[in-house]
C-alpha cells in the first residue's frame, strides 16, 4: 500500500469531485489557451500582412486631405525633411519604420506619371532599416512598370541590344523635367498608381521642385500594433513634430483605404481587455472553487485521517495525500484544458477575426507552462486544506460518525 | 508499560465543556489484558485515546515504558504508535473504497518492509478466516468480517499493546465470540490487552478489571 495507491483509489472512487475539479482546472487552462493562442496567430497575421502591405500610415501636412494625397495635390503644403529622422530617432514609437516622399504629377511621353523623389527608409529604436525602400542614386532613376514602356534599349553600332556587366539590358537615359537621368530599373507591375511613378533620389526631386529640405509625405509602417495603433502614434506624432512647430509645419496622421487587420487588431485589443478582466477572474474563482473541493475532500476523509494517525502515518503523507491529488488534478487538467483551448481558438479564431485557420497552430511551448503552471495552482489552492488535514485531531475524528 | 498519572481530559462539544477523566490513574503491566468497563460517557474512549498517544491530556501524564509519551513530538508519537500499538474500535474505521487487503496494509504507509508486511497481511487475513474477502471493499464484507479485517490491521506491525474500543459492539454473538478469541490469542502470546467496554460479560477475558465512572476510575 502507497500513498499514490490510496490517492489513485480515492480519486476513482469520488469520480464526482474528480470530474468537478478536472472540468474547474480545465476550463481555466483552456481559457488561457485559448487566449494566447488566438492572440499569438493574429499578431503573426499582422505582422505579415503589414509586411505584405507596405507602408500603412501617412503622416502629412494638415491642410492636405486624403483625397488630396491619393491625387498627388499638395499645392504649398510640405513640411521639413527632418521630421523623418526626429520619428525614427524616437525609440519607443508606435510605428518602426518611416521614409520621406516629394511628388508632382507630370506628363511624361503622353503618359500622366507622378514623379516621386524617395529618401532611404528610416527604422525607428534598434530596428534594422526595411530593405524594400531604397532610393536610386543621385542622377538616377526607377521606372514604373507602365511608364517604363517608353524606356529604350539602348543599341550597339549593331543594331543589338548592349548588356551591362551583370547581363542586364543597358537603358537609354531618359529626360524628365528638362533633366537626363539613367534609368536604373523598371519596376514589376502592381496594381496601383505605383506603375506610373518615376522615382527619384529625394535630393534630386527636392532640386527640381525647388523644395529643398522639404517633403509632402511620410510613410510609416506601423509594427508595435498592441491597442489602438492610429490613437497612439496620432498623440505621439503630435507631442513629437506639432508641438513646437510653425502652423504651417504642423502634420496628422491618415491611413489610406483603411486595411482590414485595423479592424481585426481593434478586435483583438478589445479581446485583449476583456481577457485582461476576465481571466484574473476566472483564475481566482477557480483557485477558490478548488480549494473548496479540497476542504470538502478534507471533511469527507476526517475518519480516514483519524485512522491514519491512530496507526502512526505521519504528517506528510497526510499532506501528500491531498496536494498530490492536487497536483494529479491539475496536470490532467493541463492536458485537457490545452487540447480544448487550442480547439476553441481553431474552432472559433478564424471566423471571428478573419483569420487563416492554419496560422492556428498547437504552441507547444503553452503546453509545457500550463503542465507546471495548473498543478501548481492547484496545489497552492489545496495547500490550506491540506494543512487542516494535518492538524485534525484524530482523537476527535475518530469519536466522530 | 502503560501508566496514566493524575490525568484530566476536558474538552469542548458544541461550547459546551466536558469532563472526560478526572485526575484518573491507571495502569497496565506487560501481558496483563485490562477490562476498563463502564457506561456510555464515562470515559472509556478518551482512556484509550489518551494511552494511545492520540489525546494530549489536560492535565497529567502518560507514560509507555516509562516514557512520557506527551513529551515526544508528534513524529515521535507517531513512530511509538506504529511501532507499539495497535487499535481496534467499535465502528472498524476502515477506508471505505480500499479492499480488505489494502485495509490491512494501511499501516504500511507508516513505513516498514512492504514485502514482510504483505506475507503477514496474507497471513493475518487466513488466521481470521477473511483471506477469501480479500479483495472485497468493506461495504461487501459483513459486519463480523469488517471487524476481524479491522483486527488483522490493528496487529500487523506486532504491535505489543492492543487498545480495544468496544470491538464487539456491533457484532452478534458469533463474531463477538470470534473476535474475543483472538484478543485473547495475541493475549496468550505474550501482548497486552487494554479492552473498554460496557458488556460486564467481556471481563471473563480480562486478567483485571477496572471501573470508570464519570471520569474516575475505580
Amino acid at each position: 500500500m502507497s500513498v499514490i495507491g490510496i490517492l489513485f483509489s480515492e480519486a476513482w472512487q469520488r469520480k464526482g469531485m474528480l470530474v468537478l475539479s478536472l472540468l474547474t482546472v480545465s476550463l481555466a487552462v483552456a481559457l488561457f489557451i485559448a487566449l494566447l493562442t488566438l492572440n499569438t496567430a493574429l499578431q503573426q497575421a499582422t505582422t505579415k500582412q503589414m509586411k505584405e502591405l507596405g507602408f500603412n500610415l501617412v503622416i502629412l501636412p494638415v491642410g492636405v486631405s486624403d483625397m488630396d494625397y491619393e491625387e498627388c495635390r499638395y499645392g504649398e503644403h510640405s513640411m521639413p525633411e527632418e521630421y523623418v529622422r526626429k520619428l525614427a530617432d524616437k525609440r519607443d514609437i508606435t510605428a518602426d519604420h518611416f521614409s520621406g516622399k516629394l511628388e508632382k504629377k507630370i506628363v511624361w511621353e503622353n503618359y500622366d506619371a507622378v514623379l516621386t523623389g524617395i529618401m532611404g527608409t528610416l527604422a525607428s529604436g534598434q530596428k534594422k532599416p526595411l530593405g524594400f525602400q531604397k532610393p536610386p542614386e543621385l542622377g538616377h532613376a526607377y521606372f514604373g512598370n507602365a511608364v517604363a514602356r517608353s524606356v529604350k534599349v539602348a543599341k550597339g553600332p549593331d543594331g543589338k541590344p548592349l548588356k551591362d556587366e551583370k547581363g542586364n539590358f543597358k537603358l537609354v537615359p531618359v529626360t524628365v523635367e528638362g533633366e537626363t537621368f539613367q534609368v536604373e530599373k523598371r519596376l514589376a507591375a502592381k496594381e496601383t498608381k505605383d506603375n506610373y511613378r518615376i522615382y527619384l533620389h529625394l535630393k534630386d526631386a527636392q532640386r527640381m521642385l525647388g523644395k529643398s529640405g522639404r517633403i509632402h509625405a511620410i510613410e510609416a509602417l506601423g509594427c508595435r500594433c498592441q491597442g489602438d495603433v492610429v490613437a497612439a502614434i496620432t498623440h505621439e506624432v503630435g507631442e513629437l513634430l506639432n508641438k513646437d512647430a510653425a502652423e504651417g509645419d504642423k502634420v496628422k496622421v491618415l491611413i489610406p483605404n483603411p486595411p482590414k487587420f485595423y479592424t481585426r487588431e481593434k478586435m483583438r485589443a478589445k479581446v485583449e481587455g476583456y481577457a485582461g478582466l476576465v481571466v484574473p477572474l476566472v483564475l481566482l474563482v477557480s483557485v477558490i472553487w478548488i480549494g473548496a473541493l479540497s476542504y470538502m475532500n478534507v471533511r469527507q476523509r476526517r475518519e480516514e485521517i483519524g485512522l491514519l494517525r491512530a496507526v502512526g502515518v505521519g504528517s506528510r503523507p497526510v499532506a501528500v495525500l491531498f496536494l498530490g491529488k492536487a497536483a494529479l488534478v491539475g496536470l490532467i487538467g493541463a492536458g485537457i484544458g490545452f487540447a480544448v483551448g487550442h480547439a476553441i481558438a481553431k474552432h472559433y479564431g478564424p471566423p471571428m477575426f478573419e483569420l487563416p485557420a492554419k496560422m492556428i497552430k498547437p504552441m507547444w511551448n503553452y503546453l509545457l507552462w500550463s503542465l507546471v503552471a495548473a498543478p501548481l495552482m492547484a496545489v497552492m489552492a489545496s495547500a490550506l486544506p491540506a494543512m487542516m488535514a494535518v492538524f485534525i485531531d484524530p482523537a476527535e475524528a475518530l469519536r466522530e460518525e | 508499560m502503560l501508566k496514566l498519572e493524575g490525568v484530566t481530559k476536558r474538552y469542548v462539544v458544541d461550547g459546551r465543556e466536558i469532563l472526560a477523566l478526572d485526575g484518573a490513574d491507571f495502569h497496565a503491566g506487560k501481558g496483563e489484558f485490562v477490562a476498563a468497563i463502564g457506561s456510555s460517557g464515562s470515559g472509556k474512549s478518551t482512556l484509550l485515546m489518551l494511552l494511545g498517544g492520540l489525546a494530549r491530556p489536560t492535565s497529567g501524564k502518560v507514560f509507555v515504558d516509562g516514557t512520557d509519551v506527551y513529551a515526544l513530538d508528534g513524529r515521535l508519537r507517531a513512530l511509538v504508535r506504529s511501532d507499539r500499538i495497535g487499535f481496534v474500535f467499535q465502528t472498524f474505521h476502515l477506508i471505505p473504497y480500499l479492499s480488505a487487503l489494502q485495509n490491512v496494509l494501511v499501516p504500511t504507509l507508516a513505513g516498514g518492509d512492504s514485502a514482510a508486511l504483505g506475507k503477514r497481511a496474507n497471513e493475518l487475513l487466513e488466521r481470521f478466516g477473511v483471506s477469501d474477502r480479500r479483495n472485497h471493499k468493506p461495504p461487501q464484507l459483513s459486519v463480523g468480517e469488517r471487524q476481524r479485517v479491522a483486527l488483522a490491521r490493528a496487529l500487523l506491525r506486532s504491535p505489543d499493546i492492543v487498545l480495544a474500543d468496544e470491538p464487539t459492539g456491533n457484532l452478534d454473538p458469533g463474531s463477538t465470540g470470534q473476535v474475543m478469541e483472538y484478543l485473547a490469542e495475541f493475549h496468550k502470546e505474550g501482548g497486552t490487552v487494554v479492552l473498554v467496554t460496557h458488556d460486564p460479560a467481556l471481563t471473563d477475558f480480562a486478567t483485571r478489571t477496572v471501573r470508570l465512572e464519570n471520569g474516575k476510575l475505580a
